[in-house]
C-alpha cells in the first residue's frame, strides 16, 4: 500500500470515528464506511474489478436513498453531509492515480468541513484536526514521491506550524461574514426539554446525560442551591392529562436593549428546538448584534435567532426585569377540566374551604405531601386511565418532577389558586477547572419541572413540590448519577473548562465578540491584511532559517572570532589560509600563538579531517578556544590602556 | 537536416522568439528569480475553490470549525508558492558534456548539481517529440536520439509541484550540447579494406599491446576490458592493474561501409563491427564517404573520434 493512501486512509478512520462519536452517522454510514476502509486496505484480488466497484456504488447510493426516504436523517444538511461522506468512502477505494488522489484529498477536507459543522466540542474538533493533518500529510507524501511516512508528517506539522500563526491573525483580524441567506431550519433538537408535559405517558425516564447548556458568573463562584432554577417553559393550558403552552399568547413589543450595565452571566447552550433560552428570571439581556433576545410576559426568553444552533448571550446583572412577576394571572391560569381527576378536584375544594389565604393552602399541600409517602422514581411505569393525576396522587405516589409540578399545580388551581408549571434546568454541575473562574454545566438530566402560584402580594411565586419529597436532590445540586473516582473527576474538570474555554473563545468568536475585542474599526480590513503578510513573512523566516543554512555553527564561530580579531587590526586576506593567517596573527602577538594556532588546528580538522573529528567535541573545542582568544584580547587592551 | 517545407507561420516564429527568450542557455544553469516561471495548478484553482465552499459553509451556520479549517487551507495556499519558488531557486545544475551515443539507445547526459539545501520532487523533462517516456533526475537525463547524426538535444523543463501540488514552478534550459548520435549497431557484412589498398602512408607504429608475452602491470584503464585484468592482484586486494603484454604488433584493420548496401544499414553493420573490434583490442581503421579517414587506433579517445565520424556521415554521399 502507498505512503499516501495509508495516510489518507488513517485521516479518514479519525473522521469516521469523531463522526460516530458525535452521533452524526447514519446507521448505513457507519457500518459502510469501515467496510469500505477494510476493502481499501485488502482489496480482493489485488485490486476491486470495476463491476464490483460499480455495483457496490450504486448498491451504496440505493441504500442512501432508502434509508432517506424511511427517515434516516433529519434536515437536508445532515443527509447531504452523509451522502459526501459515504462518497468519500467510495473514491478513496479507486483512487489510484495522481489526480484521483488529489481529488480525494479535497473530498475528505471538504467531508472535514461537514463534520465540524455538526460538532464543535473540543474532543471533536481535535480529531477533526487531526483527520485534517493526516489529510494533508497525504497529500504531502503525493506530491513528494518516495518519502516516509513519518517524513511526511513531520513535514506538515511543520508547515501547519508555520501557517498557524497566519491562520490566527485572519481568524481574528478578517471581518466575519454574517450569514448570506438563512439556511432551512434544522427540525432536530438535543434539548431534554419538550413542549408538552404529560405525566403518566412516559414508564421511564431515560436519563440524557449530554450538555444542554453551560453558564458563567461574573460574580465568584455559583450561585447558591435554592437559586438554581433555570426557566425555559411556561405551560399554562392543563387539559386533565397534559401541560402545555398557551397559544396565541400576545407578544409584549421588544424592550429596548440594555447596554453598559455589568455582565452577570454568560450563557452558551446547545443545539434545540425550542425559541426559549434557559435564564434566572431575574437579569435582563444584554444587546448584542446578532441576540435578539426578548423577555415574555410569562416569564420565558424568547430568542430570533435561529432553532439548532448553538447561542451565546449575556445577561446583565443587578437589573432586576422582574415586571413579568407582577403580572396577574388570567382565567386559563385557573382553567381546569371538570371530568377529569375528580378525586384530585375534591381534595383542592377540601384546602380551599380549610383555608382562605392561598399561602395557607399551599402549606396544607406542602403537609399532605408529606404525608403520603410519595417517593421519587424514574420509573413511575405508565398511568394508563383516563385520570392520570389522581391515580399517581392516590395509587401509585411514585414519579419524578413533571408528576409532582403537574399535580400540585392542578391541586392549586383546584384550591382556587391560580398556578401554571415551569420547566427548565434545576442544579447543575459546577465545574472549576485550575485557572478558570468556573462555570455551571447543565447537562439534559437537569431538566426539570416546578410550579408557580400568584400570590397577590407577592405576585408569581416558584414552589417546587419535588422539593417537598426529595429535599436533598435539590440541596445537593448534582444528578442523580454514578460519581466518578476522584483523580477522573479532577481530569474531567479540567478538560470540561479546556472544552468550555475552547467553546467561548475559539467556537464562539463571532461577529460580536470580534467587535467586543477590536472595537469598530474603519481600517479592520488593512489591519488584518497588514497582519496576514507579516506573520506570512515571519512564518517563510522562521522556515527558512537563512542564517542556519548558509552558515554552519563551526563557520559561525570561527566568524565571530576572525570578525574579533579584525577589530584589533588583523584581517583575513583574500586568498589566505586560515592556518597562514593564524600564524601570522601569533608572530604579531606572540601571547595568541598557541591559542590560534589550536584554533586552525581544530577547525581544519572539524572541517576536512573524517567524519568523527567534526563531532560535538570538536565545536565545543572549537567554541572554548574561541573564548580563550576573546579573553586574551580584552586582557591585552586592558594591559595596554 | 530536414529543412522545414513551409516557412514557419508568423504565430510559430513569435513562439519560437518566446521559447528562446524564457529559456536560459549555457552549460551552466543557475535557477533564480529571472528564469524561473510559476501559476497555480489546476489542483490550486480547486483547492481554491473548496476553501470558498468550507468558508460559506461555516459562516452560513455560524459554525467556527469549518472557517478555521477554511483559514488554514488559505494560509497554506499563501504560503504555497514561496516554498514552491523555494524548492527551485537557488538550484546549480551543470551539463557534462557527453561522449557519443548510439541511435537506438537512450543517451545518458551526466549533471553535476549543487544545492544549499535538500529539494524534494524536482522533476525534469526534455521538451520535444518522443522524449517524455524517460525517467529523469537530477543526476543524469536520458535523452532519445532521433536518429543518427549530430543533434541539438532541445530544451529541458525543470519544474517541481512540491509541497502540496497547489503552485507549479518550472523553467526552460536549453544547454548547448552538440550531441554526437552514432548509428545503431547492427550486425551485418563491411568492406574489411587490406592494409595497403588504403593505407597509403605505411605507418610503423611501435609494437605494443599485444597479447603474447606478459611483460608488465600497470593500472587498468577502463577501456581495457576485463580480459586483461590482473585477478590475481585484485584478489589479494592490490587493486585493479592491467597485464601488459608484448609481441606482435596487432593486425590493423580498415573498415568502410559495405558497398551495394543502403548508406544508413551500411553504417549501422559499420558501427557494430567497430564496437566489436575495438572491444575485442583491434586497432581499428575508417574509411567513409565524403573522403573521411580515420587510422587505426585504440582507446577511448580513438572510438569517440569514429563514432563521431559515422554520427557526422552526410546522408547523401557528397558529390
Amino acid at each position: 500500500m502507498h505512503q499516501t493512501q495509508k495516510l489518507l486512509l488513517a485521516s479518514q478512520v479519525l473522521l469516521w470515528l469523531q463522526l460516530l462519536l458525535q452521533g452524526q452517522l447514519q446507521p448505513l454510514l457507519a457500518i459502510a464506511l469501515p467496510a469500505l476502509m477494510v476493502l481499501q486496505l485488502r482489496p480482493p484480488r489485488g485490486a476491486l474489478p470495476r463491476p464490483w466497484l460499480l455495483a457496490l456504488t450504486v448498491g451504496l447510493l440505493l441504500g442512501w436513498g432508502v434509508s432517506q426516504a424511511l427517515g434516516a436523517s433529519n434536515g437536508l444538511l445532515p443527509s447531504v453531509s452523509n451522502l459526501l461522506w459515504l462518497m468519500l468512502g467510495l473514491q478513496q477505494l479507486e483512487a489510484k492515480r495522481h489526480e484521483q488522489q488529489q481529488r480525494s484529498v479535497l473530498l475528505l477536507l471538504l467531508g472535514i468541513g461537514l463534520a465540524g459543522l455538526g460538532s464543535q466540542g473540543l474532543a471533536a474538533s481535535l480529531m477533526q484536526a487531526s483527520a485534517a493533518l493526516l489529510a494533508l500529510a497525504g497529500l504531502h507524501s503525493l506530491e513528494s514521491d518516495g518519502q516516509r511516512l513519518l517524513a511526511s508528517l513531520r513535514r506538515v506539522a511543520i508547515l501547519v506550524a508555520v501557517a498557524l500563526p497566519l491562520l490566527v491573525a485572519s481568524f481574528v483580524l478578517l471581518p466575519r461574514l454574517e450569514p448570506l441567506w438563512s439556511l432551512p431550519e434544522a427540525s432536530s433538537g438535543r434539548s431534554g426539554l419538550s413542549e408538552r408535559l404529560a405525566p403518566g405517558e412516559l414508564a421511564s425516564l431515560v436519563q440524557d446525560s449530554s450538555l444542554a447548556a453551560r453558564v458563567s458568573f461574573a460574580a465568584a463562584g455559583p450561585p447558591p442551591a435554592e437559586q438554581r432554577y433555570w426557566r425555559v417553559l411556561v405551560h399554562q393550558r392543563f387539559d386533565g392529562r397534559s401541560w402545555s403552552a398557551a397559544d396565541n399568547w400576545p407578544r409584549p413589543p421588544a424592550p429596548p436593549p440594555t447596554t453598559g450595565a455589568p455582565l452577570g452571566q454568560r450563557w452558551i447552550v446547545e443545539p434545540s428546538k425550542l425559541r426559549q433560552r434557559p435564564w434566572d428570571g431575574r437579569s435582563l439581556p444584554l444587546a448584542g448584534p446578532k441576540t435578539s433576545l426578548q423577555i415574555t410576559d410569562l416569564g420565558t426568553l424568547e430568542s430570533s435567532a435561529p432553532q439548532g444552533e448553538r447561542q451565546l448571550y449575556s445577561l446583565a446583572t443587578g437589573a432586576r426585569s422582574t415586571s413579568w412577576q407582577r403580572l396577574p394571572p388570567t382565567a386559563i391560569d385557573l382553567q381546569l377540566p371538570a371530568a377529569a381527576n375528580p378525586r384530585l378536584q375534591a381534595l383542592g375544594r377540601q384546602w380551599a374551604s380549610e383555608a382562605t389565604d392561598p399561602e395557607a393552602r399551599i402549606a396544607l399541600a406542602q403537609q399532605w405531601f408529606g404525608r403520603q409517602g410519595f417517593a421519587y422514581s424514574l420509573e413511575p411505569g405508565q398511568l394508563d386511565s383516563l385520570d392520570p393525576l389522581d391515580r399517581f396522587l392516590f395509587e401509585t405516589r411514585r414519579g419524578f418532577c413533571e408528576h409532582y409540578a403537574a399535580s400540585f399545580s392542578a391541586l392549586m388551581r383546584a384550591a382556587g389558586v391560580p398556578a401554571r408549571v415551569v420547566v427548565g434546568y434545576q442544579g447543575g454541575e459546577w465545574q472549576q477547572p485550575a485557572g478558570d473562574a468556573g462555570f455551571l454545566q447543565l447537562s439534559n438530566s437537569d431538566a426539570h419541572a416546578w410550579s408557580e402560584v400568584w400570590l397577590p402580594e407577592r405576585g408569581w411565586v416558584g414552589v417546587d413540590p419535588t422539593a417537598w419529597v426529595v429535599p436533598e436532590r435539590i440541596r445537593r445540586s448534582q444528578r442523580l448519577s454514578k460519581p466518578l473516582p476522584g483523580w477522573l473527576m479532577a481530569v474531567a474538570t479540567e478538560w470540561h473548562g479546556l472544552d468550555y474555554r475552547w467553546q467561548v473563545w475559539v467556537m464562539g468568536f463571532d461577529r460580536q465578540r470580534q467587535l467586543e475585542l477590536l472595537g469598530q474599526q474603519r481600517w479592520q480590513g488593512l489591519v488584518a491584511l497588514a497582519a496576514m503578510a507579516l506573520t506570512l513573512a515571519g512564518g517563510l523566516a522562521a522556515l527558512w532559517r537563512p542564517w542556519q543554512h548558509s552558515q554552519d555553527r563551526a563557520r559561525r564561530c570561527l566568524n565571530q572570532t576572525l570578525q574579533l580579531l579584525k577589530r584589533h587590526g588583523y584581517q583575513i586576506h583574500a586568498g589566505e589560509a586560515l592556518a597562514c593567517f593564524c600564524q601570522r596573527v601569533g608572530q604579531a602577538e606572540p601571547t595568541l600563538a598557541t591559542e590560534l594556532q589550536l584554533l586552525a588546528a581544530i577547525y581544519e580538522q572539524w572541517r576536512f579531517g573524517p567524519a568523527a573529528a567534526s563531532s560535538g567535541a570538536a565545536l565545543l573545542g572549537l567554541q572554548a578556544s574561541s573564548r580563550r582568544i576573546k579573553a586574551c584580547l580584552a586582557r591585552g587592551r586592558r594591559h595596554s590602556a | 537536416m530536414a529543412f522545414a517545407e513551409r516557412p514557419p507561420s508568423r504565430w510559430q516564429r513569435w513562439q519560437n522568439q518566446l521559447q528562446q527568450r524564457l529559456s536560459s542557455q549555457g552549460l551552466e544553469l543557475r535557477l533564480h528569480r529571472r528564469n524561473l516561471y510559476i501559476l497555480p495548478t489546476a489542483f490550486g484553482a480547486a483547492w481554491l475553490l473548496l476553501i470558498a465552499i468550507v468558508y460559506l459553509l461555516g459562516i452560513q451556520s455560524r459554525s467556527n470549525g469549518p472557517v478555521l479549517l477554511a483559514l488554514l487551507m488559505l494560509a497554506l495556499l499563501l504560503l504555497g508558492p514561496f516554498l514552491t519558488h523555494r524548492n527551485l531557486e537557488g538550484l546549480e545544475l551543470r551539463c557534462l558534456e557527453p561522449g557519443p551515443g548510439y541511435a537506438d539507445t537512450p543517451l545518458l547526459i551526466q549533471l553535476a548539481t549543487r544545492s544549499a539545501v535538500p529539494r524534494t520532487a524536482v522533476r525534469l523533462r526534455w521538451l520535444g517529440p518522443g522524449q517524455s517516456q524517460l525517467p529523469q533526475n537530477l543526476q543524469q537525463l536520458l535523452w532519445q536520439p532521433p536518429g543518427r547524426g549530430i543533434h541539438l538535444p532541445g530544451r529541458l523543463l525543470i519544474h517541481t509541484t512540491a509541497p502540496l501540488g497547489l503552485f507549479r514552478c518550472w523553467s526552460y534550459w536549453q544547454p548547448p550540447l552538440q550531441l554526437s548520435i552514432a548509428p545503431a549497431r547492427r550486425p551485418g557484412p563491411v568492406q574489411e579494406l587490406s592494409r595497403a589498398s588504403c593505407h597509403p602512408q605505411g605507418q610503423q607504429v611501435s609494437a605494443s599491446s599485444g597479447s603474447d608475452n606478459f611483460e608488465e602491470l600497470s593500472p587498468l584503464r577502463p577501456e581495457e576490458g576485463l580480459q586483461r585484468v590482473a585477478w590475481k592482484t585484485l584478489a589479494r586486494g592490490q587493486g585493479w592493474y592491467g597485464k601488459r603484454f608484448s609481441g606482435e604488433q596487432p593486425s590493423e584493420l580498415w573498415l568502410a561501409p559495405a558497398p551495394g548496401l543502403p548508406l544508413e544499414l551500411a553504417l549501422e553493420h559499420l558501427c557494430e563491427r567497430l564496437c566489436r573490434g575495438l572491444a575485442s583490442g583491434e586497432r581499428v581503421g575508417l574509411v567513409l564517404p565524403g573522403n573521411v579517414e580515420i587510422a587505426p587506433g585504440e582507446g577511448q579517445r580513438h572510438r569517440y573520434a569514429c563514432l563521431e565520424a559515422l554520427a557526422a556521415v552526410a546522408s547523401q554521399p557528397l558529390p
